[in-house]
């Protein structure tokens, strides 16, 4: 603690900026170049304060605060000097700004001061009216930069430029003629800075009543937000302080809201009557689905009935599915959307090592020497975690990225490996066994923390570099180079995507990805470590609460946890081996499955070879569809739709990418008669005569449950919650948390055992009549199925899904950029706009699956993981051909 | 470095030496990017005839002289300040 004296009166204070010191202490010290997130700039010279023993006044947000300074924040010399300044800047500024806006912090300031806008207005300023959620007024700028600068430090996009010098300084893109031709990624830093109104928020057009700080519900970021509403409505969000974020968002967080208050939401209960639906109460809509279950269990038993929980739900509320599932029902028919992504990531991960999560958090992205980037595209698909390991590599960290496409990151890479798909298990091998041949190992981990070493290394010689570089379409040298690199790199930090799961060895490609950490000692150690970036906000929470056939909450196995659950629920669990959401499926097209329930979740559109798919879905007696949205699978094939309030609705929390559990709030109420998930499951458990052991308050108390069920989660308080980010496991209330796993053991054991994963070709290969290798993925503007990014302004910035091409295949095939092609798979067909593109390399193509209209899923396949089952979405056998007129 | 010649008037010289001034700013800083400009034009009206507001010159000189980021700035004025020491009378003359 430093001792200060502030004003004349003596006071105490951590050690940092000066300025952040003196604001912290409640001194009034104006301030306009200065933001938290932001290296010290000093220009706008309205901080200063006089500080005994400096010559003349200091700058306070460009000096640390210091052992018994003297300091005086207001005084007549200090505010004529900014008196002086801020008269200078208000020589530009358009005075019916100020008269608009009265309450703006800048005005405020004038008016303070006593000073009027000259309204003298400048030339050359930048224009630009094209984005559709920033707005610039270059008239207001006051040049502090931190549009420059928080681009650059926070983003990592370089967008903004201050041109030129002196008086005719101009802030403007670096590049282009708009922003978006600039760069850039529409994340809203810049805007959050702008301290003068140049940038805005062009679609918040009304006064905030207030702000609710939530989580945002988009990817498993976890991003910490502030929603603001007016009149019932959310109408504006901004970025929260967290050790998340560190008050950064990205497009889909900050701008793509409006969903919410779409005319498609549907607000009251639906039965099906024909062709159309009709709308009913509660009570109706109730009693019918209770009497329909009821009946389906009588005659063919509760198996006949699969439930599907939500990573858009909360933890609460998927907890509730799954004893809904087993304890009302009898069946252990329960999954939910990470089957077909992370649930291989969770198998690989809970069976080498323990726990089925991400080893480390997202604050170690600042310590790791090297990042080693697998399938994973994490500058699109979880953008806030990118910006942070860009700007970690822009700072000196080493990058190894491992992904068929060129991607942003690839682009920054010490070494990019490009493998053909499907190849990802022979690859990781042959930097297993380069670790090995090179001696780049931790010795004493191994020793200490490894067991099969030796029976490992005489497996990986098969898979030597020069062995399979050829099958893995990279080169020998390479391979060689990323394993250097991530051994020289520690402690090296490994983060994967679908790129790795989603493959007829996705499981198995995971493990061996574990192999090179065990292998150099990159685990249990800050700045280290395996960690599967989830996809979907929730995603790790839904299958950690129970929606898994195989999961008790807290991810435990039913041998861990069947008798603690069995004691809490009052009853004996199912016995029967649960179906997981493939195996419903299939089970539905053989007729033994007759019911689904899916909440959150348009499973007709994202599961792979909608063909199939879709005979299996019309083979049901009874689809259950809860969401916000008639989705794809509620317009083709539900029975009765239940209208969920959205994540802007409810209270709960959910469960981000790097196990932090963190609180989400009702800011608005929900509209018409839509009710939260944990509300509509109580009610079904209640006709279905189970009210007791569903008879909770609200999100609390469903919480407070599944602590009493999950020891690691037991210190989680919604007490805590409010002011703390925490990562479980957190066994107790007093426990801080366990931001790192493995420090000293892992749950299997003292020792790790590696695994020798031979690898097994996907079927799925290319041939004459298939030549091209089609990948599927996001794209930064949308999200998943696009139920609620594709209801926003975000479809101006991405209009539709591509198909991406390499310049050399599109010149072979006589096919144009932006004209449609025929995309044809041995399952199926579509037709999308080409879009030429240096990321893909020849040969593949790869498309975006946003949108119901083209149905990108006709086209993948029905391979699955040999494990784990999800879906093989990245490799399909394509060709593609131009649509004749 | 600027080269003048011996019967340059003080006002004259003001005028350049802050019009340079304004040209080299880096623009960073509100009084050296928006006062040197406006310290050069006040000159240069006097230069042509014109009266200098003296309280306006006191205050933007101040500001540069005390609170601009750099050296350039503080230079700037320290100059200015210099001329007012020295030569009293012509610095007077520019405000009447
Ligand atoms: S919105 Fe984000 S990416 Fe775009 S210019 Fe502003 S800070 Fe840069
Ligand atoms: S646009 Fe805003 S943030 Fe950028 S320099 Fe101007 S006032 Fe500052
Ligand atoms: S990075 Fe993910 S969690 Fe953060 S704002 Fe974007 S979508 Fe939301
Ligand atoms: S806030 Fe310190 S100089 Fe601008």
């Amino acid at each position: 603690m430093l001792q200060l004296t502030i004003d004349g009166i003596a006071r105490s204070a951590e050690p940092g900026r000066l300025l952040d010191v003196l604001l912290q202490a409640g001194a009034e010290v104006p301030h306009l170049c200065h933001d938290p997130r932001l290296t010290p700039h000093g220009g706008c010279r309205l901080c200063l304060v006089e500080v005994d023993g400096e010559p003349r006044p200091v700058a306070s947000c460009a000096c640390q605060a210091e052992d018994g300074m003297v300091i005086r924040t207001d005084t007549p010399v200090l505010r004529a000097l900014r008196r002086t300044h801020l008269q200078l800047l208000a020589e530009s500024y358009p005075a019916a700004a100020m008269e608009a806006e009265p309450q703006h912090p800048l005005h405020r300031l004038f008016a303070a001061y006593d000073v009027e806008p000259g309204g003298q207005l400048r030339d050359g300023l930048f224009l630009d009216d094209s984005h559709p959620y920033i707005g610039i007024d270059m008239t207001r700028c006051i040049d502090c930069q931190r549009c420059v600068r928080i681009c650059e430090q926070l983003q990592g996009q370089f967008v903004w430029e201050a041109w030129h010098r002196g008086a005719a300084l101009r802030i403007a893109p670096a590049h282009g003629a708009t922003l978006l031709e600039g760069g850039c990624v529409s994340c809203g830093a810049c805007v959050d800075s702008c301290p003068s109104g140049a940038l805005y928020d062009k679609r918040v057009t009304v006064e905030v009543e207030g702000w609710t700080r939530t989580t945002c519900v988009y990817c498993a970021v976890g991003c910490q937000m502030e929603v603001g509403r007016r009149g019932g409505r959310v109408v504006a969000v901004r970025p929260a302080a967290s050790p998340v974020n560190r008050g950064h968002l990205c497009v889909k967080g900050r701008y793509a809201f409006e969903f919410n208050h779409s005319p498609e939401r549907i607000t009251w209960p639906m039965i099906r009557d024909g062709e159309g639906w009709r709308r009913v109460s509660w009570g109706e809509a109730l009693d019918f689905t209770a009497a329909k279950l009821r009946a389906i269990v009588a005659a063919h038993g509760a198996d006949a009935i699969g439930v599907l929980g939500s990573a858009r739900a909360t933890n609460e509320e998927n907890y509730l599915a799954q004893k809904f599932a087993r304890v009302v029902l009898g069946t252990n028919n329960v999954d939910c959307c990470a089957r077909v992504c992370h649930t291989p990531s969770a198998k690989a991960l809970k069976t080498m090592l323990g726990t089925g999560a991400a080893s480390n958090g997202f604050d170690d992205i600042e310590l790791a020497g090297a990042f080693l980037i697998c399938g994973a595209n994490p500058t699109e698909n979880h953008p806030v975690v990118g910006a942070r390991i860009k700007q970690a590599v822009l700072n000196g960290a080493r990058l190894v990225v491992i992904d068929p496409r060129r991607t942003e990151l690839a682009g920054l890479a010490d070494v990019h490996l490009a493998p053909r798909p499907g190849c990802n298990v022979p690859l990781f091998n042959a930097m297993a066994a380069t670790l090995i041949e090179e001696d780049l190992l931790d010795q004493a981990f191994i020793g200490e923390r490894v067991d099969g070493f030796d029976e490992f290394a005489d497996f990986i010689v098969d898979y030597a570099p020069e062995r399979v570089a050829m099958e893995c379409g990279v080169s020998a040298a390479d391979i060689r180079a990323a394993a250097r690199l991530y051994a020289a790199g520690r402690p090296s930090m490994c983060l994967h995507g679908l790129g790795v799961t989603e493959h007829l060895q996705g499981t198995e490609g995971v493990m061996t990805l574990i192999n090179l950490a065990l292998l150099t000692g990159n685990l249990g150690r800050p700045g280290a470590g395996i960690n599967p970036l989830r996809g979907q906000n929730n995603v790790q929470g839904a299958a950690h609460m129970g929606c898994d056939p195989a999961t008790l909450p807290g991810g435990h196995s039913f041998k861990e946890a069947g008798a603690r659950c069995a004691s809490v629920w009052g009853g004996a669990l199912p016995e029967r081996h649960g179906r997981n959401l493939l195996q419903m499926v299939d089970a539905a097209a053989a007729g033994e499955l007759k019911a689904m329930w899916a909440f959150g979740y348009d499973i007709y559109l994202s599961l792979a070879n909608v063909g199939e798919t879709s005979r299996a879905l019309s083979e049901l007696e009874l689809v259950i569809v809860q969401d916000l949205f008639l989705n794809e699978t509620a317009k083709a094939f539900g029975s009765v739709f239940l209208p969920a309030a959205s994540f802007f609705e409810r209270d709960g929390t959910f469960m981000n990418s790097d196990r932090r559990v963190q609180r989400i709030r009702q800011v608005v109420p929900a509209p018409g008669e839509a009710r939260p998930d944990w509300w509509i499951i109580q009610q079904l458990a209640a006709r279905l005569g189970r009210a007791e052991g569903f008879d909770f308050a609200g999100p609390q108390a469903i919480w407070d449950e599944v602590r009493a069920l999950w020891p690691e989660g037991a210190g989680l308080s919604y007490a805590r919650l409010e002011h703390e980010s925490l990562h479980w496991p957190c066994p107790d209330e007093q426990h801080p948390g366990t931001p790192v796993l493995y420090q000293s053991s892992f749950p299997v054991g003292q020792r790790a055992m590696l695994a020798a994963i031979a690898y097994l070709p996907t079927p799925e290969q290319t041939d004459a009549d298939y030549p091209l290798l089609l990948l599927t993925g996001r794209t930064l503007y949308q999200f998943n199925a696009g139920t609620m990014s594709n209801r926003t302004p975000d479809t101006v910035l991405r209009p539709a899904d591509t198909l991406d091409m390499a310049p050399a295949d599109a010149s072979r095939l006589g096919l144009a950029d932006a004209t449609p092609v025929r995309v044809t798979s041995r399952y199926g067909e579509v037709v999308l706009p080409l879009r030429i593109s240096r990321q893909v390399q020849p040969g593949q193509v790869f498309a975006t699956f946003h949108r119901s209209e083209p149905l990108v899923n006709r086209l993948t396949s029905s391979i699955r993981d040999l494990q784990v089952q999800a879906p093989e979405y990245k490799v399909t056998a394509v060709r593609v051909t131009a649509v004749s007129a | 470095m600027i080269a003048f010649a011996d019967d340059t008037p003080l006002a004259a010289i003001l005028a350049e030496v802050f019009r340079f001034g304004a040209g080299e700013s880096c623009g960073k800083c509100t009084p050296c990017q928006r006062g040197t400009p406006q310290l050069a034009a006040m000159f240069e009206a006097a230069m042509a005839g014109g009266r200098i507001e003296p309280g306006r010159c006191a205050d933007l000189l101040d500001a540069l002289g005390a609170a601009s980021l750099c050296g350039h700035g503080r230079g700037l004025a320290e100059f200015a300040r210099a001329v007012q020491t020295h030569f009293p009378e012509e610095w007077k003359a520019c405000f009447s």
